[in-house]
């Protein structure tokens, strides 16, 4: 089996290449930053694309490399993401298309661009990689959260339309998780982790190997009829209304 | 090794349909699984199944409290907890159903998976997983079973706060939403079943045991709280061929 996952160079994208390698699949890796990847040179079934996921010419080499190297395409994994945080005063035009164009224009493209192949797979699945933000609003993370709102969204429509071509199409909406993109904030802040693992009624952060896991179950046989579904990652937080914290250990 | 090796499980609700065949699966995986159940045949059915079982009818509290503790004397600790016994409502309107009928309907579906989560926690081990079979009914309006949904959004309520109590002792709660699932006992045309689903075919016991299996093993382990529907988009949009049908119809 051959997987592309965009993202690959960090968090949990590397963490669900590195799972799929280990499993003895074969792994395209997309990142914009090519030292990320320079991990993928150890591994025999696994290469490297480096460019925007934004842009329609990195889409197309993905799948492009898939094919050359491996001979198929079977799963596409939609992780690449950039996080903002900022009030929506503070969030100008160029930035509002920069996380558009990275988290949901990117989803499109990557859909697009290898629906041809994935056609021709045996089994083929979609994940995308969305956040619980794109369930419910955040403050100062609102084109943050629209962005992955929309992941959400075109999810259940990619899977409406493609479920009659033999594509399954899923997402999965992590919570906190200890990655790149969250290490600066809780380096910075440490009252923020203690704060949102309050929240958490598994009172922890996830690891990106824990979301990495549900995304290989997702696109994996175990999963045959799971299609058009929204799986929160998320140690519980979406099952709190949120009038209260959840309770701590041996508390009441 | 398998992700269940050695682990326990009690299934509630195992001498058919899903329950059985998540018990059977997890049993050859290598747990050690007791299942509960009414029928005076049960034993032969646990027994060829290879496992251990014990009377049970959730809608009697003591019946499950009993059921628990033979579990737990037998097993040990239960590491996996399934709660999948379940009624049928009789096709009828709102108006048509009977009092006692109704109670059923209410004392099996939503407090017989109440009994479970208040005294199963109590002989459970830390870190276990309990998983509840609700039904794609808890979230949407289906014609003639509206107590049953009624019941089964209860349930998923259920799981969401039970998650939240149970955060802390890292043990978590998930449910699972199957959609219409083709058995020789379901009342919906095949071919019904065939073109609801926006997967393109009709969905099948075996689609719905890999997901209990995920939500019982360590892949899972910071979902919680969560209700994973297993319905091939049934929930998310209109399948093609459904519009197919509808549109010509229309037109004819």
């Amino acid at each position: 089996m051959t997987t592309i996952v965009t993202g690959a160079g960090s968090g949990i994208g590397r963490a669900t290449a590195e799972l799929l390698l280990d499993g003895g699949e074969a792994v395209v890796g997309v990142d914009l930053d090519p030292e990320r990847l320079t991990w993928l040179d150890a591994h025999e079934r696994a290469a490297a694309v480096t460019g925007d996921v934004g842009s329609e010419e990195t889409n197309a080499d993905m799948v492009s490399e898939a094919l050359w190297h491996f001979g198929s395409l079977d799963a596409l994994v939609l992780n690449a993401g950039i996080s903002h945080i900022g009030p929506l005063e503070h969030t100008g035009p160029e930035l509002i298309d920069r996380i558009l164009r990275v988290n949901l224009r990117s989803v499109a493209l990557g859909l697009r661009a290898a629906l041809p192949a994935l056609l021709r797979a045996g089994n083929p699945a979609v994940v995308t990689v969305a956040s619980i933000s794109g369930l419910q609003g955040e403050p100062a993370m609102g084109l943050y959260a629209a962005s992955k709102g929309g992941v959400v969204n075109l999810t259940r429509s990619a899977a409406v339309e493609l479920g009659p071509r033999g594509i399954r199409v899923n997402c999965v909406c992590p919570g906190p998780t200890l990655t790149g993109m969250a290490a600066p904030v809780l380096a910075a802040r440490p009252e923020i982790g203690e704060r949102l693992r309050r929240n958490v009624p598994l009172k922890r952060l996830a690891q990106p190997i824990e979301v990495a896991r549900v995304i290989r179950f997702l696109i994996s046989p175990a999963a045959s009829f799971v299609h058009g579904a929204v799986v929160p990652v998320d140690g519980g937080i979406t099952a709190n209304v949120g009038q209260y914290p959840p309770p701590d250990p041996g508390g009441s | 090794m398998s992700a269940l090796q050695d682990r326990t499980a009690f299934v509630a609700g195992g001498t058919s349909g899903i329950g059985l065949a998540v018990a059977s699966a997890f049993a050859a995986a290598g747990a050690r699984v007791m299942i509960g159940g009414r029928r005076a045949d049960g034993p032969d059915i646990a027994r060829d199944a290879g496992c251990a079982f014990a009377c049970l009818d959730v809608a009697d509290e003591a019946s499950v409290v009993a059921a628990l503790d033979e579990a737990e004397a037998q097993l040990g600790p239960i590491d996996v907890l399934v709660l999948n016994a379940g009624v049928a409502q009789p096709p009828t309107s709102l108006q048509g159903l009977e009092a006692d009928v109704a109670r059923t309907v209410v004392d099996t579906n939503l407090l017989g998976a109440f009994w479970g989560l208040k005294h199963g926690p109590a002989r459970m081990a830390d870190g276990g997983s309990i998983i509840v079979t609700s039904s794609i009914s808890a979230i949407m309006g289906t014609p003639f079973e509206g107590l049953y949904g009624a019941a089964k959004a209860g349930a998923s309520a259920l799981v969401r706060s039970a998650a939240i109590d149970l955060g802390a002792r890292g043990i978590r709660v998930n449910a699972v939403q199957p959609g219409p699932t083709w058995t020789p006992m379901n009342p919906m045309p095949e071919r019904l079943l065939e073109i609801i689903a926006p997967a393109g075919r009709k969905g099948r016991v075996e689609d719905l045991v890999g997901v209990y299996e995920f939500l019982a093993s360590d892949a899972s382990r910071y979902v919680t709280g969560q209700a994973i529907t297993v319905d091939g988009g049934v929930t998310i949009g209109i399948s093609q061929a459904l519009m197919g049908v509808l549109a010509a119809e229309a037109a004819a």
